[in-house]
Parts: C-alpha cells; structure tokens; sequence
C-alpha cells in the first residue's frame, strides 16, 4: 500500500537514515521520535515536498520518484494545522476538491457531508482566525480528506491543544479509524496517542527506526536502551556479570547485584531497565523467600504522590525507582528515612541489546 | 477603580515626546509654508490650476506612474516570491541589487537610464527599430519611474510574501494545486496587503522623481520638471501653486490607500 525502502535524507541538522517501512491499506500507524528526530521532514519527504537523497518510495504500487505531491494522493496535516487564513472554513474544504477539477455544482454538497461528519456545520463560513484549536483540527481534517486521500498524514496532531480537546480530537481520530479506511501515519512524542490510535507503533531515534511493534511492546518491552530512555523507562543501569548458569546471570552494579534471566560469560557488559512498576516496596518482615526475586536493602529517599500511583525513591547499594499504585492501607511505608527493600522477579529484568 | 489597568503616564518619555513632535513639526510647517499663501489667494491658485500645461503636467505624471506600477507589479511580484522563498546564497547579491537604486544619487540612476535607453542605447536601440522612443518621450519617464521605485515596490512585497507560511503552499500542494496555482491561490492574496501597499509606495516614489526622469525626458514635464522650470523662470509664486496642488492629489491618493489597507487587514481574523 505505502511503502518506503532505504529512505535516506539530511537536512540542516536532521538526519534521516535508511528508513524502512511499509503499512497495509487502511492501518494505522504511529510514529514515535522525540522533538527534533526528523519526524515531519519523513512525512514531507512522502508528502513529495522534500526530496530524499536516496531510497523508494511507493504507493499503492506505484514508484513516487519525480511525482510532484499534488499526484501522489498523499494528505498532508500540519501539528498548527495550516489553514487558509483568507478562505472560510467551507471554501478551505473545498479547496482540494476544485484544484483536482470536481465538478463545481457537485462541490458544495461533498464539503456539506463532510462539515457535517465532522461536526462543523455550524462554522460553515466562519474564518479561521476566529476559530479554537479542535475546531481548526477538524477543518484541517476534512479538508485533507475531501480528496480521497489513500494516505493520511498527520505532524502531531494534539501538540497545541489543551488536555480535554485532546481528549476530543483523539476520539474525532478513532472514528476516523474505524469508519473509513484510509491508511494514517501518525507522528508524536505522546504515548496516549499511540495507545490510543495505533495498530502499530514505530520509534525513530537519531534519524533511524529503532523499534517496531505494537503500543505496549514498545513500552513495556523496549529493546534498546534508547528506546527505554525515550519511553521513560526508570531503572536503566550497567553492570558486569559475575556468575551466571542454568538461564540466569548474576549482575555486579554498583556495590549491588542483580539476577537477570539470561545465561552470559563472566564479564560482559550488560545494560538492563526494570520498569518502576514491577518493583515493590515492603517492610523487612514482608521479604518473600524466592531464589529468582531480587531483594534490595534500601532506605527510602523521596515519596512523590501522584493521583493514581505513588512513586518511590530508594537510595541503597543500587538505586532503585520504585512506582506503586495508591492505596490506602500503607501510609507507614511512606515516610522518607525508613529502612525497606525493593523486591522485583529477575523476570521482569529487561535486558537491552547494543544500540 | 479600573486604575490599575491602565499603563502608568511616565514623564520620563517627556524627552521622545520632545523629539518625535519636533520632526512631526517640521513636516506640518514645511506644508503650511507652501499651503496659507495659497489657501489666502484662492484666485491665483485656480487660474494656475486650470492651465493646460499645469493639467497636462499631472495628467502624465499620475500616468506614468500607473503604468510603471503596473509594470512593476507584472515583474516585481514574481522577484519578490523568488527572493522572499529562495534559500539561494545568491539571494543575498540579488537583493543587493534590487536595492541599489536606493543607494545611488538620483542623477547617477539618471544618467543610467539614458544611457541605457537613448535611441544609440543597447535597449533604446532595439526599441528605436521597432518605433519605441525614450527620449523626451513618456517611455522615458516611464523607464526611469520604474528604476527609482522598483526597490519600494520589491522589498515590500517581498516581506508581505515572507511572511506567509510556506507550508501552506505545501498543504495546498498536497491538495492538487501545482506550484503555481499554489502561489497564486494562497500565497499572493494572502499577501495582498503588502502589494497593495507596495505599490502605492512605489507610485509615490515615482510621481515624486525629478533628476532621473529630466535627464531622460524633460519634455512631456513630469510635475517636478514643471515646478522646477517654473521656479527658474516663473518665480516663487507660480512653483508654489503648482506644488500646494500636488500636496492636495497626493495627500487625497495616499488617504484613499490608509482607506483601502484598512480594508484588508485583520479582516479574516474576524467572525
């Protein structure tokens, strides 16, 4: 359906290396990058407004070299929207469909479905200065579809507006999602979003695809380190092994060791996370006997509460993250000073490869 | 009670009230010179502002400004979108010399233009051959108008076309317009106030130049040909009445302008 192949670009400091990536009619893909990745210069590149220095891309088969964006049925819609500041909201719609010749008397009718499937009718001919931010996302949509788009591409659609219209604009898109099939790629630095949206979530780090798969694999299980750092995994730590056998390596960090569920030679360098969430804080009369847990003596350092889960900062031979969901039995825990340990399954060790 | 809203007076602005009235003074003095003799001896002023040669004088001087506007809009406004969007690092020397006659002494720009289009000119030559003439003719005025006043016209248009995103012009491109249509659609009428006002600067300029158009057309006489001529022969009297009339044309032109900008700012930001 769309299908990039070794896609290389530089621009000003953006770097773009070999990407590759294919998506499937219709699905929905998210692509995740910190500011600066080189995330809008991708979708202009497959918009056809810049011009990569090498690779292929193709739609629906077709080869897009030297094919000028306005024949590529690509839409493209920018994190501020972009809409025309001196057209009203139903000639910014219609704008499209009378640059590609649609027959003008038929015109008024397709921007009035769509003004209507997006809930703008009422803005019909109001300007765009005049509008808020999740209005002026749903003209930019509807007029990036009044083309019949095969792709849709979208710079961060929720940067610039406020909690609940996001909350909003998010379901706009899931409708979207669900009722047409048009192919979305998505980029954004928010995790909510890629849960919220996509079928398949993509990480460019350093101008490179560095994880692909689904919203929780890449969070719950990032591969490299740099994935972790960039989905805020806590607890990212080196270390040496010092033992290792039968599936399980024991980890010498700092003046701590940790067991980690993977045979390596003594010596190896090994870069682990382990999500706070999968560590537990208990009093020293609550430590489980279980040869594969981690048991950490630490002291705690900082209670931080937040609404739904309360996080944990443990100073010890290791220094440990630890986050706990609220309850509110365990208040005696909670006073920064006292004496606990961090208990955490060598499982739930993520081990990173190089990246 | 609404007390704290409102920006304290600071008398310490007192010295740039000082300066900025002085030179606002000085305009209205200069004015006044030239408009209570007049305004005093209305008949003097009528019977000079119907002579045939004071009307004709005006008649071609607004003309000829028209047209070097309208030239300038055909050629200036594709230079000011290629200058306001290119990344070239030749930009820097075209700009440069889209500037220059801003720079230059009005007699130099002058002496430039005749030589380029007297009728043994390399561009008054071949217009020769095909019945142009420059020479004490309207095209010569023309030309040199549209010298003086292309940087007026450029340079504002291109910082009008600046400022219009170019990524609207990339939406619209992703939406089916060519390059062209993109352009045309988007970028100029958003852009419509700086040509507008672009080109009543350079209207102004161009009614207002004197060295570079006598070198190449003293005759048909432009208005500051005629005020000159008649200041060294005429006298006082007859140049003033012959300017205070201008002073009413242009200050009538450039209120119809504050009117019509007026118009089109901020309109669209408007429900």
């Amino acid at each position: 359906m769309i299908e990039l192949k070794d896609l290389s670009a530089t621009i000003g400091d953006f770097r773009l290396d070999r990407i590759s990536l294919s998506m499937a009619k219709g699905e929905y893909v998210v692509l995740l990058g910190p500011s600066g990745a080189g995330k809008t210069v991708l979708l202009e590149i497959i918009a056809g407004i810049r011009v990569a220095d090498q690779g292929k891309i193709s739609i629906n088969g077709k080869n897009m070299d030297g094919v000028p964006p306005e024949h590529r049925g690509v839409a493209l819609v920018y994190q501020d929207y972009s809409l025309f500041s001196h057209m009203t909201v139903a000639r910014n719609v219609a704008y499209g469909m009378s640059m590609q010749k649609t027959d003008p008397l038929r015109i008024p009718g397709l921007v009035d479905e769509l003004l209507t499937e997006f809930g703008i009718s009422a803005l019909r001919d109001r300007y765009p200065g005049s509008l808020s931010g999740g209005e002026q996302q749903r003209v930019a949509l509807a007029r990036a579809l009044a083309t019949k788009p095969s792709v849709l591409l979208l710079d961060e659609p929720f940067a610039s507006l406020d909690p609940q219209t996001r909350k909003e604009c998010i379901r706009v898109l899931q409708d979207l999602r669900d009722t047409r099939s048009v192919t979305i790629l998505q980029v954004s630095h928010s995790p909510e979003d890629a849960y919220a949206l996509a079928d398949r979530t993509i990480v460019l780090l350093g101008g490179k695809i560095t994880q692909t798969g689904s919203t929780d694999e890449i969070f719950r299980y990032p591969k490299s380190e740099g994935v972790a750092k960039f989905v805020g995994m806590e607890n990212i730590l080196s270390g040496s092994v010092i033992e290792s056998g039968s599936g399980h390596s024991r980890l010498e960090i700092g003046i701590g060791t940790v067991l980690i569920p993977a045979d390596y030679p003594r010596g190896s360098q090994i870069t682990i996370g382990i999500p706070a969430d999968c560590i537990t804080v208990v009093s020293p009369e609550m430590i489980p006997d279980d040869p594969m847990m981690n048991i950490i003596d630490c002291q705690i350092r900082r209670v931080t509460c937040g609404r739904d889960i309360i996080i944990f900062e443990l100073d010890g031979p290791i220094p440990l993250t630890s986050a706990e969901r609220r309850s509110d039995d365990r208040e005696e825990v909670i006073q920064p000073g006292k004496r606990v340990f961090a208990v955490f399954r060598s499982t739930d060790v993520r081990i990173f490869s190089g990246d | 009670m609404s007390s704290e809203n409102r920006i304290p007076s600071d008398t310490r602005l007192f010295s740039f009230w000082f300066a900025a009235g002085l030179l606002v003074a000085l305009i209205l003095l200069a004015a006044a010179t030239v408009a209570i003799p007049e305004l005093l001896s209305p008949g003097h002023l009528l019977s000079v502002a119907l002579e045939a040669g004071v009307i004709d004088s005006i008649t071609v001087t607004f003309a000829a400004g028209f047209v070097a506007v309208l030239i300038l809009v055909f050629l200036g406004t594709p230079l000011a979108y290629l200058l306001a969007r290119g990344k070239s690092r030749w930009n820097g020397l075209i700009e440069t010399v889209v500037d220059l006659p801003l720079a230059l002494p009005h007699t130099v720009a002058g002496l430039m233009i005749y030589l380029l289009f007297m009728m043994r000119g390399p561009l008054g030559m071949p217009f020769f051959q095909v019945g142009i003439v420059f020479e004490e003719a309207f095209a010569g005025i023309v030309a040199a108008m549209v010298f003086v006043s292309t940087p007026y016209y450029v340079d504002a248009v291109r910082e009008g076309i600046a400022q219009v995103p170019e990524r609207l012009e990339f939406v619209a491109r992703t939406l089916g317009a060519s390059r062209f249509r993109a352009v045309q659609t988007i970028t100029l009428p958003m852009s419509m106030r700086s040509i507008i006002s672009g080109a009543f600067l350079a209207w102004g300029r161009a009614i207002g130049e004197f060295a570079a158009v006598v070198m190449i057309a003293y005759f048909p006489m432009v208005v500051s040909t005629l005020i000159y001529h008649r200041f060294t022969t005429g006298g006082l009297a007859e140049s003033r009445s012959i300017a205070f009339i201008m002073l009413v044309a242009c200050l009538l032109v450039f209120l119809i302008f504050r009117l019509v900008s007026h118009g089109w700012g901020g309109r669209h930001d408007r429900t």
